[in-house]
């Protein structure tokens, strides 16, 4: 049992992130990013539908109900990671 | 109010209860960690004999820059002697309790082995 092997639908947790950004960076960041940095973003990674708000608990388990069936990406609107384990998170730019 | 100590690693532990899948409670120790972003990481095999549910997979950082990918899976967490709803990141280091879970609370810990953590909520 192995996280960077473990499948999710399918996928690796590097393809669903890979996917996931793709399709922020393609169709989503134009949108999104102007007034809703800091905010959490859930991502069908299938559909590019999403879920945002600003509770990271609220929007994931509103996704995994909305999107059961798909692998999701989640990420923070603005910045480089949604998570740290050591360290400190920025705001790009 | 949440009791815990501080082991011989110089580690504020806490005891963190969670409800399986299948009804039952599993109770286990969780380093608190304030560099750590988010409410509760776990290996693999414990979410897994937890019965937890998958809801996202996420991009993060690690101390030494490195970017990772980790899934994260939703479980309720008996806290404070209420349910509580928490994130959990799948990872292999030992169990964390993150400034997600610790937001809007005081905590207090006596750095010497064997001293005193406490963990309370603010109003």
């Amino acid at each position: 049992m192995d996280v960077a092997t473990e499948r999710y639908f399918g996928y690796t947790s590097s393809e669903i992130a890979r996917r996931g950004e793709e399709i922020y960076e393609r169709s989503l960041r134009e949108k999104l990013e102007p007034g809703n940095v800091g905010k959490f973003l859930v991502i069908d990674i299938e559909t590019g539908e999403y879920e945002i708000g600003d509770d990271h608990v609220e929007v994931s388990c509103r996704a995994q109900l909305r999107f059961p069936d798909h692998a999701r990406f989640g990420m923070r609107i603005g910045y480089a990671g949604s998570f740290r384990i050591g360290g400190a998170l920025r705001v790009m730019g | 109010m949440i009791v815990g100590s501080v082991n011989h690693r110089t580690e504020a532990e806490i005891a963190i209860r969670l409800r399986s899948s299948q009804g039952g409670l599993e109770t286990l120790t969780a380093v608190t960690d304030t560099g750590f972003s988010g409410d509760l990481t776990l290996p693999l095999a414990t979410i897994r004999s937890l019965g937890l549910t998958y809801v996202t997979t996420e991009a993060g950082y690690l101390a030494d820059g490195s970017r990772v990918h980790l899934p994260v899976y939703k479980a309720i967490v008996i806290w404070d002697g209420e349910d509580r709803l928490l994130t959990v990141y799948a990872s292999e280091c030992a169990p964390l309790i993150g400034m997600g879970a610790l937001k809007s609370h005081l905590i207090t810990i006596e750095a010497t082995d064997g001293g005193e953590v406490t963990v309370t909520r603010r109003s």
